[in-house]
């Protein structure tokens, strides 16, 4: 039972921001729609937001996580979220006057930058409720175990995944362009 | 650039894999940086489209 909510925080956040990373690869492929460039940036700050999660995990390998390491993974998500967060605020600004139907399909009624919006508010919270705990969290200690290391190599794929899908939608070119419609490297 | 940018947050990720310290948290720093600064070219260029 000891560790068991801390261990659970940790895995339920890293698993919460790689799954939205999931669905849009399921977007971009299963339903043949191209990111744009504010939705790669959005990405990345949800990938650097996990760091945070996977940071407390590589300490939990290592030994017994203290509470600074505890209070650094938390830090990491909150820089993270914050820029990430400005990302997905403009996207939403940049569609919110009607008749613009935004960019790309619904999903469960909302656009994806505004569930991105949703997610970074999300985990601000989550990671501010988490520093205001550290030291009872780093008192229960954080466990590693097959959920993290499997945790950790999907947020490892999908770094790479990702690098490697951009690479063939922007090709050569220095910036993605603001409507991409094609694969770049494919022309 | 984009695709840069992974390969940097993949170095951060290695870095923070390989141990504490300052250095994960500096690439960690590094990565934000460049991709608030993309964010920067892309909110400048629309301005500068007038939009």
């Amino acid at each position: 039972m000891k560790g068991r909510l801390a261990t659970l925080l940790v895995h339920l956040c890293l698993a919460a921001l790689l799954t939205p990373l999931l669905g849009a690869f399921w977007m971009q492929f299963g339903r043949g729609e191209f990111p744009c460039p504010l939705c790669i940036l959005q990405r990345m700050s949800m990938l650097l937001a996990a760091l945070g999660p996977a940071w407390i995990l590589f300490r939990a390998k290592e030994g017994p996580v203290s509470a600074t390491d505890l209070a650094t993974g938390a830090g990491m998500t909150v820089a993270a979220s914050v820029v990430g967060l400005a990302v997905a605020v403009r996207q939403v600004l940049l569609h919110i006057v009607p008749p613009d139907p935004g960019y790309g399909a619904p999903v469960l009624g909302l656009h994806l930058y505004t569930w991105s919006v949703l997610i970074f508010v999300a985990s601000l919270g989550v990671s501010g409720a988490g520093l205001l705990f550290t030291r009872e969290l780093a008192a229960q200690g954080v466990r590693f175990g097959r959920l993290s290391r499997l945790l950790l190599g999907l947020l490892a794929a999908l770094i790479l995944a990702n690098a490697l899908a951009v690479f063939a939608e922007e090709g050569f070119h220095l910036f993605l362009p603001d409507d991409p419609v094609r694969y770049e490297l494919f022309h | 650039m984009d695709p840069l940018l992974f390969l940097l947050i993949f170095a951060t990720f290695w870095s923070l894999r390989r141990g504490p310290g300052l250095r994960p948290r500096l690439f960690f720093l590094g990565s934000l940086a460049a991709v608030a600064l993309l964010f920067n070219h892309h909110v400048t260029a629309h301005l500068a489209l007038g939009f």
